[in-house]
């Protein structure tokens, strides 16, 4: 209660744009230069950074009806998300590492939501999807590559491309298909979602 | 305690492969790592039980579990314990004589797992029966995965063992392709059989049928059956399968 009471007063000046609808375990959200406990009905705010725990997952319900889910051991911020009344103009998060989970409200200019890792960026409108991005561990698309983003469509169509190589064309991913993007690579064609597990040792 | 005989296992393996192959060792890309120490380690586990039954003179059940303990980025040592109960004899897989009594055995076996690309498996493993079957048999287990970023990703994969308690080879071959897939689940569609000969079989007998396959993602959980006819008659076969993987950082 007493962190959604200063989350409240901290955020007065600040937009806020949604709320923790859900917590399971624990989070943190920094604030400018204060670091408050994640708690259910805490309002979030452009600029806020969210960072989930081992067995932390965060739900948040922005005010335009679109909803991210941060796994755990994961990080992001608002980096922005501009609504005019309960109507989004903009919104970018930023995936620092782990998984996000969004379900995007549909509005009718495209496209105005999108997630970025330091090497993704994934743009789309009325629709869902999975980011994650791994560090310290090799990509299966390229074994000497330790930092790779994945991003798997689960409805809708999702525009991928790697903003640390500008000259590769972005992927559009469809419906029930993933692409990995590999350090500096260009986003790889779409694969089925859960490939990476059938390919995984022990499937046979 | 097993985990911690696999990790000093696992140890020495990789101290033998980096001195019986420096050369490699140095060898430059695509494969410069081959020999290295994967980073990080993986460990996994593989759950599974199947049933088999055939028309005629053939009724088994197998069960039991896999370890997995990465090597290098390319290879991982392997090490399955299982269960057989088999009601009938002179089925695909059994190193017993066609007897109507139920017959119990354990099979234990270790190897390594080859991962050359993504998405391909090789499996060379040894080991020896325990119970009603008590001699060695040898395995090898092959999955490649082709045109894995494309519409319908295509999967072939084969397995052949030799149990030397009846002197009969047996193997299995299946192909499928990726039909649908989702956050959920996966579905799997394709066909495959058994081939056997040797022991008492009179000449190679096989069998082969359509299957389909389901992946629940979020479960770790495979389900797979498969129906068909051969030189048995009409057979059926169901199996199920729970994954758990581990990183070591």
């Amino acid at each position: 209660m007493i962190a959604i009471i200063l989350a409240s007063r901290l955020s007065a000046a600040q937009d806020i744009v949604g709320e923790i609808g859900k917590l399971s375990g624990s989070a943190k959200l920094t604030r400018g230069t204060s670091d408050l406990e994640v708690a259910v009905a805490m309002p979030v705010a452009v600029g806020d950074k969210i960072r989930t725990e081992a067995s932390g997952q965060v739900w948040i319900t922005f005010h335009d009806g679109s909803k991210a889910e941060l796994g755990e051991s994961s990080s992001m911020t608002i980096d922005n998300y501009a609504l005019s009344g309960s109507t989004r103009k903009s919104a970018l998060l930023k995936l620092w590492g782990g998984h996000l989970h969004t379900i995007v409200a549909i509005v009718s200019t495209p496209p105005v939501f999108e997630v970025h890792t330091p090497n993704a960026t994934a743009a789309a409108r009325g629709t869902e999807f999975d980011t994650a991005f791994v560090e310290g561990h090799p990509c299966p698309e390229d074994h000497s590559c330790m930092r790779y983003t994945t991003v798997g469509v689960s409805k809708g169509i999702v525009e991928v491309s790697n903003p640390l190589n500008t000259a590769a064309p972005s992927v559009q991913v469809g419906e029930g298909y993933e692409t990995t993007i590999p350090c500096e690579s260009p986003a790889t064609s779409p694969a089925p979602l859960g490939m990476e597990d059938l390919g995984a040792p022990g499937y046979h | 305690m097993m985990r911690r005989a696999l990790m000093t296992m696992r140890r020495a393996i990789l101290i033998a492969i980096l001195t019986l192959m420096p050369a490699a060792a140095a060898r430059s890309a695509p494969y410069s790592d081959f020999f290295s120490e994967a980073n990080p380690q993986h460990f996994s586990l593989t759950m599974f039980a199947s049933t088999f039954a055939g028309q005629y003179k053939y009724v088994a059940s197998h069960e039991g579990f896999e370890l997995e303990q990465t090597l290098t980025p390319y290879i991982g040592l392997v090490g399955r314990v299982s269960g057989y109960q088999i009601y009938e004899g002179d089925g695909w897989d059994t190193p017993l004589r066609g007897e109507s009594r139920p017959r119990n055995f354990g099979v234990l076996l270790a190897g390594l797992d080859f991962q050359p690309i993504q998405g391909t498996s090789l499996k060379v493993l040894s080991g020896g029966d325990v119970g009603d079957s008590d001699r060695a048999r040898i395995e090898g287990d092959f999955s490649s995965w082709l045109w894995l970023h494309s519409r319908h990703p295509f999967n072939f994969a084969f397995t052949g063992d030799h149990f030397y308690n009846n002197d009969l080879s047996g193997g299995t071959v299946d192909v499928r392709t990726i039909l649908t897939s989702s956050r959920d689940a996966t579905w799997l569609i394709g066909g495959g059989g058994q081939l056997w000969d040797g022991g008492n079989t009179p000449h190679l007998m096989k069998e082969f049928g359509p299957d389909l396959g389901i992946v629940l993602r979020r479960l770790k959980t495979n389900l797979d059956v498969q129906a068909g006819y051969g030189n048995q008659g009409v057979y059926g076969t169901v199996a199920i399968s729970h994954h758990f993987g581990w990183d070591e950082e």
